[in-house]
């Protein structure tokens, strides 16, 4: 999976893909960072985790490698760090599907059609376009516009 | 408990820094761990590794009210002690 990636330092920028691995990123790195020099990564559509809970950033394990990666130029250590501590909560807030109900459906046939809400049955607050997309599963139509307003 | 380390000649002189995750079972069919944990360790296996490279700060993130099961736009600031020459790449093992 790819991510896009900013990198920033000085009056540079450079923008790139980044690469993902479960919780690695591996981001090439398009022109010389010179040293002391303070650098920005910037992500900006990094998921956040699935559930509730508090992530220690410092925790972060970040090393540089030249282009051949078989050895490292830098690594960081834990205690090196002063990345903040992040608190997830979850949102109140979300779209239902089926008014959170299961769906049961037979084997080479449609379901009943599923009702897309919100969660507290209140008017969107703005356009929302889904995307349907589960593995084995068709959706009739694949992509649904809930305008705003509609309940 | 003991974890080997690997030897240079396998680890390429690399700095191996990863979680440990160690859990406990009443029993070997047991579903759930009773008691679990999940090691930093520091090694020390980095005489080799002359940069030192720190994430400073996040700039512009609420530590407070950030949202699970969503996204946000994250800036992490860092700096590194060497140059990080065109070419490199930039590993981020992000935490848990």
């Amino acid at each position: 999976m790819a991510i896009n990636a900013i990198i920033l330092f000085g009056t540079t920028t450079l923008s790139t893909n980044a690469n993902v691995l479960n919780r690695k990123v591996q981001i090439t790195i398009s022109s010389t960072i010179p040293a002391d020099t303070q650098f920005q990564v910037q992500f900006p559509n990094l998921p956040t985790p699935m559930s509730p809970c508090t992530t220690e950033m410092s925790t972060m394990i970040v090393t540089v490698t030249p282009a051949d990666r078989l050895s490292l130029t830098a690594a960081s250590g834990i205690q090196g760090n002063s990345a903040p501590q992040l608190n997830f909560v979850a949102n109140s807030l979300y779209i239902s599907f089926n008014h959170d109900h299961p769906i049961t459906i037979t084997a080479g046939t449609y379901s009943q059609a599923i009702p897309i809400t919100t969660n507290t049955g209140d008017a969107f607050l703005s356009n929302t376009n889904i995307q349907l997309q589960s593995t084995g599963f068709l959706f009739e139509p694949s992509t649904v516009f809930l305008p705003i307003g509609q309940k | 408990m003991g974890v080997a380390t690997p030897r240079s000649i396998y680890a390429n002189n690399a700095y191996p820094q990863r979680y440990i995750f160690v859990g406990v079972l009443t029993s070997a069919s047991s579903t759930r761990y009773v008691e679990r944990a999940l090691l930093l360790p520091e090694q020390n296996i980095q005489s080799t590794v002359v940069g030192v490279v720190k994430v400073q700060d996040m700039l512009g993130v609420s530590t407070g009210g950030l949202y699970s099961f969503s996204s946000i736009y994250a800036q992490f600031q860092l700096i590194c002690n060497v140059d990080i020459t065109s070419g490199s790449h930039l590993f981020m093992d992000l935490p848990v």
